[in-house]
């Protein structure tokens, strides 16, 4: 629910608030358009019946009317507790990534469309203010907001509707080339996020809360999606002379049933960058490179 | 070991083996090299329908850009749904059999932008030569 103080119409925002929730329940549960029609009708006769009596009392006082409407449909959103949350899981296993920069980052998960329409807020009850993000659609955690505020309920919630955004944690070392990421900065994203800042949509299952509890979930190869910034066609880590290709398991979400991906992120608008990692191979060090071969590179060989 | 064990290790053995290998596609990738690779895909030029005549239907993923993965897999020795079934699992993982595999690239109007060759074992990095 939201609020609106101080009205200067009220009659008429009265009649549209009235209108405005017919045509939700008509979404909702049937409601027909020629009732709302109607409703509002009703509405314009009762306030012009209301404005004359007014004049004829010759009252002059102003009034002041609160108006209380639900809101059009959930907004995708995350608690500033998971956040903090995550950010704590970032300090505690730093070791990763020592020189890394934490961060936040939306995605278009339904539609690329909608990222040029895509904006954040801080919402504290009433109150509500807008985040900025940066051209990656990237935000910092403001070092003002606080877990009193966590305590108190403050959210982050986005413009779009509630399952249109995939979050992710976001670290970065910096310095690291756009083609690739340091395989230590995406071990840290996933500590922080899977259990902690529980961002990413997925299966939160009694055994993997058992895992997260010995610190070896990060350690399972599905443990986090991750998504390259172009649509990509291959993976390759690389340490010093050693190499290797990822098999194709690794990306797309390319093995297993679609029975239940829907409940995750990568299945839509973000499925042609999305990739995994080999989690399990501790023998990868953390400044392994992780290197994108992205769909629009050239066939490695072909003569121009 | 007693007699019953041996004999169930047996049948399990005889299970894996009776598997045999398994393919995405009709099973040409197994014998498929860079050369022959090269000749036989040509980015910009071959069609889904090329491909589909010289190695069969792939495992097929559509993104929303229109753009879709055809992927070809051969594994010797085993098929791969062996590898779902409790304690036989552990023997796949020992034996730890070569798998080759071929991933194309289409564009929204079927043509080859892309594609892959590599055969690799699970529990080795460097890929073998495809």
């Amino acid at each position: 629910m939201f609020r609106e103080g101080h009205a200067p119409f009220p009659c008429a925002i009265g009649g549209l608030v009235g209108c405005f929730g017919l045509r939700m329940r008509n979404e909702q549960g049937g409601m027909s358009t020629r009732r709302c029609v109607a409703g509002l009708a009703v509405v314009l006769v009762l306030s012009s019946q209301a404005r004359r009596a007014t004049a004829q009392a010759g009252e002059t006082a102003a009034q002041q009317v609160e108006v209380t409407a639900a809101r059009p449909g959930p907004h995708d959103e995350k608690t500033l507790a998971q956040l903090l949350s995550a950010r704590e899981a970032f300090e505690r296993h730093h070791a990763l990534a020592p020189a890394a920069i934490l961060a936040f980052r939306l995605y278009p998960r339904l539609h690329p469309q909608d990222l040029p329409g895509m904006r954040l807020y801080l919402v504290d009850g009433n109150r509500r203010r807008e985040v900025s993000l940066d051209d990656q659609q990237r935000f910092a955690l403001d070092p003002t907001w606080t877990r009193a505020d966590a305590d108190r309920g403050v959210l982050l919630q986005t413009s779009l509707p509630d399952g249109a955004v995939a979050w992710k944690v976001d670290v970065r070392t910096p310095g690291i080339a756009a083609d690739r990421r340091r395989l230590g900065d995406l071990r840290l994203e996933c500590e922080a996020d899977t259990f902690h800042g529980n961002l990413q949509r997925g299966l939160r299952t009694p055994m993997s809360a058992v895992l997260d509890a010995s610190d070896e979930l990060c350690l399972l190869d599905d443990a986090q999606v991750w998504f390259a910034e172009r649509p990509i066609f291959g993976v390759t880590l690389v340490s010093g002379a050693r190499r290797r290709t990822l098999p194709y398991d690794y990306l797309h979400g390319s093995t297993g049933t679609m029975a239940l991906a829907g409940l995750f992120d990568w299945p839509y608008a973000l499925r042609d960058r999305a990739y995994f990692l080999p989690l399990d191979d501790r023998s990868w060090p953390d400044d392994t490179e992780v290197v994108f071969d992205a769909m629009d590179d050239p066939q490695p060989g072909a003569t121009p | 070991m007693s007699a019953p064990r041996v004999a169930a290790l047996v049948v399990v053995l005889a299970a894996v083996c009776a598997g045999g290998c398994s393919s995405v596609g009709n099973g040409r990738i197994a014998q498929l090299d860079d050369a022959h690779a090269q000749a036989l895909l040509v980015p910009g030029r071959t069609t889904r329908d090329d491909a589909r005549q010289a190695l069969g239907d792939g495992a097929v993923i559509r993104f929303q850009s229109g753009m879709e993965t055809w992927r070809y897999q051969y594994r010797e020795g085993i098929a791969k749904g062996w590898d779902d079934v409790p304690y036989v699992n552990l023997v796949v993982a020992r034996i730890d059999p070569l798998t080759r595999e071929l991933v194309l690239l289409f564009d929204a109007s079927g043509v080859l932008r892309r594609w892959s060759l590599q055969a690799y074992r699970a529990r080795h990095d460097a890929a073998a030569p495809p």
